[in-house]
C-alpha cells in the first residue's frame, strides 16, 4: 500500500505535467469560434472609425463572442448631429400612421378608465367590446366646457357660471335640447363645484321635460350632496 | 332682520353674494349682486316697460337686504340675475302683472302666456330667485287686489303710465288691462320675504317683516 505522502507527490507531478502541456500547446479553439472573434474585432474597428469620423467619443468598446451570437457594447457621447449622421433621421409618420396612433391613444385611455374591467374580462370577449363601444358612443363634454371647468377649479365659480350660461342659453333658445342633454350626460359630478352643478340644474330646469338625462344628473348631484353631508333637500329642492 | 341694513349705517358694498336693494321712497326694488370677475357691486332692476338696467352705482339703494342662502344657491341666483340682464338688456322685458306661476319657459325665455303679461320690479326679483331654484314667497296665500283695492288702483295707474310713457303696443296695453286684478307683490313685502329666515316666506311673514323694514326706513329718515 503506498503512503499518503507518496500519493500526493504523484498527484502533484501529474498536475504539473498537465499544466505544462496546456501552456505550451496551441489553444484548442474551434475554427468557427475564431472567425466570430475576428469578425467582432473587425466590427469594433469599424464602429470606432465611424464614431471618430462623426466626432463621437468612444469611452469603451467591447464585444462578447458566444456561440449564440456576438454582442457589441459601446459607451460614449455624441452630439445630435453626430447621432443623425450615424443612425439617420426617424421617418415622418404618414397620415394613416398618425390616425392609427391617435386611435391607439384613445383606446389606451379608454382601457385605463376600465382597467379593472379589463383585468376581469379579457378584451377579446364580446362583453368588453360592447362596453367599449358604449363608452366610445357616450356623449363627451364640448370643448368650451374645458375652460369653464378650469375657471371653476381655480375658484372662479362666478366666471364659470356666466360662461356656461352664455353657452347653454342660446342652445335652449334655439331648441337644441339634445346638445344640452348630452352635456347633462357627460358632466362629471366629482370635481366641479356644487355651485357649477347647481347652475347647470338651474338653467336646465325650465326645459326639464325636453331633457331626459336631467333627472339622472339631478340624482347624481343629490347623492353627492348627501355624501358631502349637506342638506340636499334644502339645496336642491327648488331645482328638481 | 339681521340681514337688512340702511345704507347710511352699512354700505351695500358690504353685500356678500346676493340680495335686494330698495329705493324711490320704498317704491322700487332690484337685485344686488357682484360682477363675476371684478366683484364690483351691481344693481339690476326692471326700471320700466322694456327697461331692464344694470347699474354700477348702488348708492341710491337706501335699504338693502342680504338673502339668507348658502353660498352655492346664492351664487347661482346672482349668476341668474346677470344672465337675465345679458339676455334681456335690449328691451325685452315688458312691464305687466303676470301671475306667479313660474316665469321662465323651456327655452330660457321669460314665459308670457298672454299679450300684456310682464313683470313688475318686485316680480322681476321673484323671477330671478325662482330661476335659481329659490322660491322666495308662497304666493298662493297673498291677498288679491279685490282684498286690497289700493293694489288694483296701483295697477290701473301703471297701465296708464306704460301707455303714455313707453312704446308699448296697443295689444300689450289691452293685455295689461286684462291682467289688472292679478295678485300684487309689493316692494317691501318682497324685501321682507328676502329678510325672512326661511323660504318660501308666507304672506304673514313677508307682511310683518315688510312693516319692520318700513319702520327701519322711517327711523333712518331716508326718502
Amino acid at each position: 500500500m503506498p503512503s499518503a505522502d507518496t500519493l500526493s507527490q504523484e498527484k502533484l507531478r501529474s498536475i504539473e505535467q498537465a499544466a505544462t502541456e496546456a501552456a505550451t500547446s496551441p489553444p484548442s479553439t474551434e475554427p468557427a469560434f475564431l472567425e466570430a472573434r475576428q469578425s467582432a474585432d473587425e466590427t469594433m474597428k469599424r464602429v470606432r472609425e465611424k464614431c471618430e469620423r462623426v466626432g463621437a467619443s468612444v469611452e469603451s468598446l467591447s464585444a462578447t463572442v458566444q456561440r449564440s451570437g456576438t454582442t457589441i457594447r459601446y459607451e460614449g457621447a455624441m452630439s445630435e448631429a453626430a447621432a443623425k449622421e450615424l443612425f439617420g433621421l426617424p421617418a415622418a409618420p404618414t397620415a394613416e400612421q398618425e390616425r392609427q396612433q391617435a386611435l391607439m391613444l384613445q383606446l389606451r385611455q379608454l382601457r385605463n378608465r376600465f382597467v379593472h374591467l379589463q383585468t376581469e374580462t379579457p378584451p377579446q370577449t364580446l362583453a368588453f367590446r360592447e362596453l367599449l363601444a358604449r363608452v366610445i358612443s357616450q356623449p363627451v363634454l364640448p370643448d368650451w366646457m374645458r375652460p369653464v371647468l378650469k375657471e371653476d377649479q381655480r375658484g372662479q365659480s362666478d366666471v364659470a357660471l356666466d360662461e356656461m350660461f352664455d353657452r347653454i342659453d342660446p342652445m335652449l333658445s334655439s331648441g337644441k335640447y339634445s346638445e344640452v342633454d348630452a352635456i347633462l350626460t357627460a358632466m362629471p359630478v366629482e370635481g366641479p363645484s356644487l355651485t357649477l352643478m347647481m347652475g347647470l340644474l338651474s338653467i336646465t330646469r325650465p326645459a326639464a321635460q325636453h331633457l331626459p338625462s336631467r333627472q339622472r344628473f339631478f340624482d347624481r348631484v343629490y347623492r353627492l350632496c348627501r355624501a358631502m353631508r349637506r342638506d340636499a333637500d334644502s339645496l336642491l329642492g327648488g331645482l328638481r | 332682520m339681521d340681514r337688512a341694513y340702511l345704507s347710511t349705517e352699512l354700505s351695500p358694498t358690504n353685500l356678500r353674494i346676493v340680495g335686494v336693494g330698495v329705493y324711490g321712497n320704498a317704491k322700487h326694488i332690484g337685485m344686488l349682486c357682484r360682477g363675476p370677475a371684478d366683484k364690483r357691486l351691481r344693481f339690476i332692476h326692471l326700471a320700466f316697460h322694456g327697461d331692464l338696467r344694470l347699474e354700477d352705482d348702488a348708492s341710491k339703494c337706501f335699504l338693502w337686504v342680504e338673502a339668507k342662502l348658502e353660498d352655492e344657491p346664492a351664487s347661482v341666483a346672482a349668476a341668474q340675475a346677470r344672465r337675465v340682464y345679458r339676455r334681456y338688456a335690449a328691451g325685452g322685458v315688458p312691464y305687466g302683472f303676470s301671475p306667479y306661476t313660474g316665469y321662465f319657459g323651456p327655452q330660457g325665455d321669460i314665459r308670457w302666456t298672454a299679450p300684456g303679461n310682464g313683470l313688475t320690479c318686485a316680480t322681476f326679483v321673484l323671477a330671478v330667485f325662482d330661476s335659481a331654484g329659490v322660491r322666495l314667497v308662497t304666493g298662493d296665500d297673498w291677498p288679491t287686489p279685490d282684498d286690497r283695492p289700493e293694489d288694483k288702483q296701483f295697477q290701473k295707474e301703471m297701465v296708464e303710465l306704460v301707455r303714455t310713457r313707453s312704446r308699448a303696443t296697443a295689444a300689450h296695453i289691452r293685455g295689461m288691462r286684462a291682467d289688472v286684478g292679478q295678485v300684487r307683490f309689493r316692494v317691501l313685502e318682497v324685501a321682507g320675504a328676502v329678510a325672512a329666515d326661511s323660504y318660501p316666506a308666507t304672506f304673514a311673514t313677508a307682511e310683518v317683516l315688510g312693516a319692520q323694514l318700513q319702520r327701519l326706513v322711517n327711523s333712518g329718515s331716508v326718502p
